[in-house]
Formats: C-alpha cells, sequence, structure tokens
C-alpha cells in the first residue's frame, strides 16, 4: 500500500491529502483559537476541537483506504482492530502529526495512544504550560480514524505534554460488540 | 522519512515545519465545520474569534520567521524593504494550500495594501452568503501587518468568493 504521506499534493495554491483538500495552519494558530474560544464557548471548545480531529481522521482516511482498495491489506484492517490500530501508528507517524506508539488490548477492547511531541502541546508548553490535557484534536484524530473500522469510538487525553508529562496519553475505547 | 513541497514546507516525520514553524494539516472541511460552529455558539461577532486567534497568532510568528533583527532594522529605517518582506511572506501563504495571494497595491507611506487570494478553498465550500467568511484569512493578514508596520492595524475582506465574487480580496490599513 502507498503511504499516505504519499498522497500529498500541492498545486495552484491547494493541497490535497487523500484527494481531500487540506491546508497548513501554524499551531499557534491553534493554540490562540483554543484560547479566544474558552472566552465566549466555555467548555464547548472541546467539543468543536475533538469533532475537527474526528473529521480530519475520517475525510484523510477513508479517502485514503478507497485509493487502496485493491490492497489485500487494507481489507485486513477492517476485521483486524489489532492491525487497524498498527497502521494508524505507522501513517500517522509521517504526516507530521507527533509521533504515535498505539498500545491494544483486545480483550477490553482499549487502545492506548501515545503521543510524542504533539504540536499543540508544545504550543502550550511555550505559552507556560497549562493544568489541563489540551489535545482535544488529536483525541479526536485518533476516535476519527477508528471509526472508519469500527464505527463508535470514541478517544480521551488522560495526559497531557502541556501539563508537565513527557508525552501525550489517550484511551481510545472500542465500542462493546 | 522527509517530505518537501517548495522552499518552505517539510512534513520531517513526526513535524510539519513551515518556515521553521510548527505546522499542522488540517482539512478544510474541518475548518468550515468549525467555523459554522463557532458561529451557531458565539451568534454575531463569530469571526472575530477567528479573526483575533489569527492576529494574535501571526503577529507572534512572523518576528521568528522574517528574524528580529530584520524587523528591529525596520524599525529604525533602513532600506530594507517593507514591500519586500510582505512579498517573501506571500511566497510562503502561497504554500499552505489556502490559495494564492498577490499584493494588489502598496502604499507604504500611509500604511495601507490591498491583497487578493484566488482558488482560495474555505469559501468554496460555502453555500452562497451575503457576508464574507475568511475571517482565518483576515486575521493572517492582520497579524503580518501588525509585525511589519509595527502599530495596530486591521484587515476587512472587501469580496469574497462565498458572496458571489470570483476572488477574494483584503485591504489592509492602520488600526
Amino acid at each position: 500500500m502507498i503511504d499516505l504521506v504519499d498522497t500529498l499534493t500541492l498545486d495552484k495554491g491547494r493541497i490535497s491529502l487523500s484527494t481531500i483538500p487540506f491546508a497548513i495552519f501554524l499551531t499557534k494558530s491553534i493554540y490562540y483559537v483554543q484560547e479566544e474560544l474558552k472566552k465566549c464557548a466555555s467548555d464547548s471548545w472541546k467539543k468543536i476541537l475533538y469533532e475537527s480531529g474526528k473529521t480530519d481522521a475520517y475525510l484523510a482516511n477513508s479517502s485514503y483506504l478507497r485509493i487502496c482498495s485493491e490492497d489485500r491489506s487494507s481489507k485486513d484492517l477492517l476485521t483486524n482492530s489489532k492491525k487497524a490500530f498498527e497502521f494508524l501508528a505507522l501513517q500517522y507517524n509521517k504526516i507530521g502529526k507527533g509521533e504515535v506508539r498505539i498500545e491494544y488490548d483486545q480483550l477490553k477492547s482499549i487502545g492506548r495512544v501515545i503521543l510524542k511531541y504533539s504540536p499543540i502541546a508544545s504550543e502550550y508548553v511555550e505559552h507556560g504550560g497549562s493544568k489541563e490535557p489540551q489535545c482535544y484534536y488529536f483525541a479526536g484524530v485518533y476516535a476519527g480514524s477508528m471509526s472508519i473500522f469500527h464505527p463508535g469510538v470514541e478517544a480521551k487525553e488522560i495526559k497531557c505534554l502541556s501539563q508537565g508529562y513527557p508525552y501525550c496519553e489517550f484511551i481510545v475505547t472500542l465500542p462493546k460488540k | 522519512m522527509v517530505k518537501k513541497f517548495g522552499n518552505d514546507l517539510t512534513f520531517d516525520g513526526a513535524k510539519t515545519i513551515i518556515a521553521g514553524q510548527r505546522g499542522l494539516l488540517l482539512s478544510i472541511k474541518n475548518i468550515v465545520n468549525q467555523q459554522k460552529e463557532i458561529e451557531r455558539i458565539v451568534g454575531h461577532g463569530w469571526g472575530e474569534v477567528i479573526y483575533e486567534a489569527e492576529r494574535k497568532a501571526i503577529k507572534e510568528a512572523v518576528p521568528q520567521i522574517v528574524g528580529v533583527k530584520e524587523l528591529d532594522m525596520l524599525l529604525k529605517n533602513s532600506k530594507i524593504s517593507k514591500k519586500a518582506i510582505i512579498q517573501n511572506l506571500i511566497g510562503l501563504f502561497n504554500q499552505t494550500g489556502l490559495g494564492l495571494l498577490k499584493l494588489s497595491e502598496f502604499n507604504e507611506k500611509n500604511s495601507y495594501f490591498i491583497v487578493t487570494v484566488e482558488n482560495s478553498p474555505i469559501p468554496e465550500e460555502y453555500e452562497k452568503r451575503d457576508a464574507p467568511v475568511c475571517f482565518h484569512l483576515a486575521g493572517i493578514f492582520a497579524g503580518a501587518a501588525e509585525a511589519i508596520f509595527m502599530m495596530p492595524m486591521i484587515c476587512k475582506e472587501v469580496k469574497c468568493v462565498s458572496m458571489g465574487h470570483q476572488y477574494c480580496e483584503f485591504k489592509i490599513m492602520k488600526r
């Protein structure tokens, strides 16, 4: 299968990833959007960012899988949760969204995602850190990515680099069968 | 594995770097959904939230991109041209996937300039509107102008593809 990063193109001022229009935003912008939203949208900002991550991951990955649909290994992902998690980790290590390591407990249907160098949390560190987790966007990314394989997946950040931890940690819960 | 686009954009494994700044790929659909959700929650003035966020972010980023030294020389009226710095930043903008930016009018004496954006993906994602929607871009231009002119600046979108215009146009002037 081709890598997700190899589907990136830049032409006439437009970027596409797996044929879906994308754009680059500075993580400073995301930091300030979150901070402005906290002033006027109270806790709704968390859901807005979480849903953003879900949208991005779902769009990019579902389109990517369509591109790779002839490849047998992409079909295995739909039936094998562990493989799907590993696939995600590999692809996300290559598209500039932090370094990801994923552990999956098949019995409990729970995944643990370790994200090193979260660009959003790094921005918070540069602005003095935070008492609460800040990477709702990335929690949404992991939930959205896995939702393609297993609808109903949700994710929650339990440790954040911005709080002083050495990495961010997310718990990804698959719906019980 | 490193994937490079143009001169300034690099996907270096875990990091997306543009002109030395951390960046993140966000889908246009996501940005538009986010804007509509902010509009639903905040109501009138929703655009200010995005505008202010971008203005602050870019005002902070430009000195790091251009170099604090160059901006300091500008302040001391050296021969470094503000227009040349703007042209460099336009080259950078055109690698971000937010359309093709052009400087159409520049008046250094009055701290005033006009830019147009063609092929802009955000307004194209909208249904027809009767007011501009490109608050990310307006905030980016205001923040960059404040860093370069070193004074409070304002950016107004006067034409927008979402309103049926062929391109988006922004006027940037003293606040």
